[in-house]
């Protein structure tokens, strides 16, 4: 065998191999000596196929099967010896593929590139610090007795903000369309549930009252047949409601799962709610930090394969996801529109596990199981998630490698130069709110 | 013998272990042919659209199997079969590429 390489890229490798004759010869013979022992032929008897008939049935394939095998030996020698690690598959071409002759075949493939650098030393990491105040706390009461509103009944005429049930029959051309009727439908006032020039029809109105209003559907109504029409709703208005928010008092605390009942009880455990929420959010966002501060400035090549590999993972994950949403999951996807994504995590991928390997990052056995514990604590059956992933090695390998992605960056931080970012809590939490980055859906 | 009953006296080679020993020990090639055709037919035929030159013809009339099927008696057709000696340097290929 011989081999001689080329780089056609920085990440490409070419190798062209020889291997002689005698040995591709020795593969054919074998498979034709094989095929006229067993073969059934028209005019012979089983296994009496004569060699000659044979090879001219049989001696094409013969010779294919046998570069095949001769090409994925040799392939996997060559490697060896020149000591290449390739990324995925190799793309194999032959160049001379004839009997007799020296089996001659070109394998191209991609190489992990040379990280540059691996770590974040003296990169500017921003850690956004921020306290749970009072006020915020009365913010997430307020929600939580919005959640309960109750209704009550008034002879008022509606207003922003009421809740009116409702008997509509909707027409359009003066037929009635499918989905346009309903009775004792409850309809909030200024929420946005209903086209808003049927919510400002029923504004102003009383129980009892009947109306009429013309509409015209919005060209980007999700119903086609309906979308820019005009319609024609016949309203009875049934009741109207004023929202009555709950009191804070110990029924209301008792509801919503805390025991003690008191002012001081709830608030604490609103507070520490709120400070979970707030250090998940925080990690979450450190570890993009971390990441970018990982691929900036950090040029290499990214092997063509493995984004490949990672669009397709990509896509799988989107049709899945249309599919559970009912949707036709089995459509054209646009790969492009996931190239820079794949791209971006190919490589971090890549500067990440060069990470662990330079610093010998190990999941420690008591690491893997205080965060198997953390996981599993939010089912209702704990110990069952732990066994499940303990019965099998490539379940327990998955949450080995979030323990070791943790200790990375843990260890990338330490290095890293920290900035502590103040930021009122309301706006850490409600970043759209305040014009932010939504940095944190795109990570996740 | 006219070009039209050349093309028709040579029915389809045979290809069957004795064609082949036939064709390793004796330089013979095996046809089936009309059932009417003479030894000099099946010569001109051979050396006309093989382009080579034959020494010798032997033919043999075979005669069909009977076949039953079920209680129905059947009987496959007769045929005549041409083996065909070539000269030394001349031979047919019948089983296509390779070899």
């Amino acid at each position: 065998m011989e081999v001689s390489i080329e780089s056609p890229g920085e990440i490409v490798r070419r190798m062209t191999i020889k291997v002689p004759a005698t040995e591709l010869e020795k593969g054919v013979d074998a498979r034709i000596v094989r095929f006229s022992r067993t073969a059934k032929i028209p005019g012979f008897r089983p296994g009496k196929v004569p060699r000659k008939v044979a090879e001219a049935q049989f001696g094409i394939q013969a010779l294919h099967e046998a570069a095949q095998e001769l090409i994925d030996i040799s392939y996997r020698d060559a490697l060896q010896e020149q000591a290449i690690v390739p990324v995925g598959m190799p793309s194999i071409e032959p160049k001379n593929l004839t009997r007799g002759e020296t089996l001659e075949y070109t394998a191209t493939i991609e190489v992990f590139p040379d990280i540059p650098r691996h770590d974040i030393k003296g990169k500017r990491v921003e850690r956004p610090v921020c306290t749970v105040e009072d006020s915020d706390i009365d913010q997430t009461v307020e929600t939580l007795r919005k959640r309960q509103t109750t209704w009550e009944s008034t002879a008022d005429v509606a207003n922003e903000g009421d809740r009116v049930s409702v008997d509509f029959k909707g027409t359009v051309d003066g037929e009635p369309f499918e989905g346009g009727q309903a009775e004792n439908y409850p309809a909030v006032i200024g929420s946005g549930g209903l086209l808003p020039e049927f919510e400002s029809a029923l504004a102003g109105t009383k129980a009892d009252e009947q109306v009429t209003v013309a509409l015209t559907f919005p060209e980007d109504y999700p119903s086609a047949e309906l979308a820019g029409k005009a319609a024609e709703f016949a309203i009875t208005v049934r009741d109207v409601g004023r929202p009555v928010l709950p009191e804070v008092d110990e029924d209301f605390i008792k509801a919503l799962g805390i025991s003690e009942g008191t002012s001081e009880a709830f608030r604490a455990e609103v507070r520490s709610n709120l400070e979970r929420e707030r250090d998940e959010r925080v990690r979450s966002l450190l570890r993009q930090a971390v990441f970018d501060a990982l691929l900036d400035g950090n040029d290499f090549p990214v092997p063509e394969t493995l984004i490949e590999e990672e669009i397709e993972r990509a896509i799988k994950a989107t049709r899945a996801q249309l599919q559970q949403q009912g949707l036709p999951g089995d459509g054209d996807i646009d790969r492009t529109r996931y190239r820079d994504e794949a791209k971006r995590r190919v490589a971090l991928g890549l500067v990440m596990n060069e990470f662990v390997k330079v610093r010998e990052l190990q999941p420690r056995d008591d690491e893997v199981k205080a965060h198997l514990e953390k996981l599993a604590s939010s089912y209702d059956d704990p110990q069952q998630v732990i066994s499940w992933h303990y019965a099998e090695r490539s379940r327990l390998g998955q949450i080995e490698a979030l323990v070791v992605e943790e200790k990375a960056i843990q260890c990338l931080l330490e290095e890293a130069e920290v900035v502590d970012n103040e930021i009122r809590f309301s706006e850490f939490m409600n970043p759209a709110a305040t014009g932010d980055t939504d940095a944190v859906s795109a990570t996740e | 013998m006219n070009a039209e009953r050349m093309h028709q006296v040579l029915l389809r080679p045979v290809v069957s272990e004795k064609s082949t020993n036939a064709a390793e020990a004796n330089r013979q090639v095996v046809f089936e042919v009309l059932e009417n055709a003479t030894k000099a037919e099946v010569r001109e035929a051979v050396e006309k659209l093989f382009d080579v030159s034959v020494t010798a013809v032997q033919v043999l009339n075979v005669r069909g199997k009977i076949k039953r099927f079920g209680k129905t008696p059947g009987k496959r057709n007769n045929w005549k079969k041409a083996y065909v000696r070539l000269a030394a340097g001349d031979d047919i290929d019948f089983l296509g590429s390779g070899a």
